[in-house]
């Protein structure tokens, strides 16, 4: 924008900004300013977005009920999702808990050349109200119980990209009712596999 | 221009006729040196104009009115850093507040104080543990609103602002505990406090693990209605106390 005096007419700036002449002048940059004052906020903004949802798992990689799907260098599916009443603890006797709060287990299988590579997977069982529940939850540090996750049984030794089946326990309250199970991996958010029950 | 009735204009000024030159042989006269010329530019030299006004006093007012702009901006500047708040007031947690008995809602967690007891001997795993202050054991039930949430941070804080953590001599199986959402949660928390300060606490819960963390998070802070008398009274019996284990609730 001109900031220059008339020439030969010094000290007529102040008095352009009065007539009106330093706006018609620069009306131009004036005008131009407003979007670039919304790109000057707009990038930051975005770039601090891009970066945390980089971070949250927010782009489903679905499946079909029971059906397989790619994801992390691995296949999985849900085979099955159902209330487990048989729970017992180190006693043999049957697990129950307060306010009614029921044990669901989901059985999920994979077929990965290196189970390792998918161990540190993070499961969470999804309900129809878009509450999420984990896996292994403290209420049963009690149970006798095994929650695998995502690997095959300590004592298995599945050759490699052969399928094996793991058991992960949640606890959900007795108006949940699970939907899906989602497989996180955190090397590829912001995408996760939702897997549906057959 | 053109004067009127066709007169040519008069010579710019007047100058008495000089002598006709007398004719003069003309004398050798070796060459003399003489300083380069510049060349001439391809543009058109100007003077400058001047951009001072050329009013009296103009000067020294254009120079007092940027001094005082300039004094003018400076208080601006300190006043704002004055009264704007510093960063450990601007990123204070939000606190939200409640009574024994009240759920107190965060965003991620409810909590509801039950109870508060106290104790001059904590029992745990076999183990007494005694105290130069006193055990207060606070009952509180904590639940998951949409996914699951771990409470990493219960604290109590005195009146004059001093905090306690919830005591690392014993096990708290709360802490850290990875509540599920519609499923509470009810356990005991330990903290060990000197005796002059029992009387005056809030207990305070929040997701973060680290009291830095604490910054423009949510807090929620519960009075704790201890009297001197009850303070007394824990101080004195040796009974040792037992804190609850977490477990589901209603």
């Amino acid at each position: 924008m001109e900031g220059r005096q008339h020439t030969g007419q010094p000290g007529r700036a102040g008095g352009d900004l009065v007539t009106g002449r330093w706006w018609r002048r620069n009306w131009w940059g004036l005008v131009a300013l407003v979007p670039a004052l919304a790109l000057a906020f707009y990038a930051p903004v975005k770039d601090l977005n891009d970066r945390y949802g980089a971070g949250k798992p927010r782009q489903p990689v679905y499946s079909t009920p029971g059906g397989w799907v790619e994801y992390g260098g691995a296949r999985m599916r849900l085979v099955d999702l159902a209330r487990a009443d048989d729970v017992k603890d180190y006693g043999g006797k049957a697990v129950t808990l307060a306010g009614g709060a029921r044990i669901w287990r989901a059985t999920l299988e994979f077929a990965v050349p290196d189970p390792d590579t998918i161990g540190g997977c993070e499961l969470l069982l999804e309900s129809s109200g878009g509450s999420t529940f984990s896996n292994g939850p403290n209420e049963l540090g009690h149970a006798d119980v095994i929650d695998q996750g995502c690997l095959p049984d300590i004592l298995a030794k599945p050759a490699p990209g052969a399928a094996y089946r793991a058991d992960s326990y949640f606890v959900l309250p007795a108006t949940a009712r699970p939907v899906a199970v989602q497989v996180t991996l955190a090397t590829k958010l912001p995408r996760y596999a939702r897997l549906s029950p057959p | 221009m053109s004067q009127p009735g066709g007169w040519p204009p008069p010579p710019q000024a007047w100058a008495p006729p000089q002598p006709w030159p007398q004719a003069v042989a003309p004398q050798w006269a070796p060459p003399q040196w003489a300083p380069p010329v510049a060349p001439q530019p391809a543009y058109e030299q100007r003077p400058i104009r001047s951009h001072r006004d050329p009013r009296p006093g103009g000067r020294l007012g254009h120079r007092l009115g940027v001094a005082v702009l300039l004094v003018v901006a400076l208080a601006a500047g300190a006043l704002l850093s004055r009264y704007t708040p510093d960063v450990d007031s601007a990123q204070r947690p939000f606190i939200r507040t409640g009574h024994i008995g009240q759920t107190v809602t965060l965003p991620d967690f409810t909590i509801r104080v039950r109870s508060v007891r106290g104790a001059a001997v904590l029992s745990q795993s076999g183990a007494n543990h005694d105290t130069g202050g006193v055990w207060i054991l606070v009952t509180v039930r904590l639940a998951a609103l949409h996914e699951p949430v771990s409470v990493g941070y219960m604290a109590l804080r005195d009146a004059a602002g001093h905090t306690y953590r919830a005591s690392g001599r014993v096990n708290q199986l709360l802490i850290g505990w990875r509540l599920q959402p519609g499923v509470p949660v009810a356990g005991e928390v330990a903290f060990e406090v000197p005796v002059a300060v029992a009387a005056n606490l809030a207990v305070r819960f929040a997701r973060p693990t680290q009291e830095d963390f604490l910054r423009m998070d949510a807090v929620g802070e519960v009075p704790l209605s201890i009297s001197d008398s009850q303070v007394r009274g824990w101080k004195a019996d040796s009974t040792p106390a037992s804190p609850a284990a977490p477990a589901v609730t209603s």
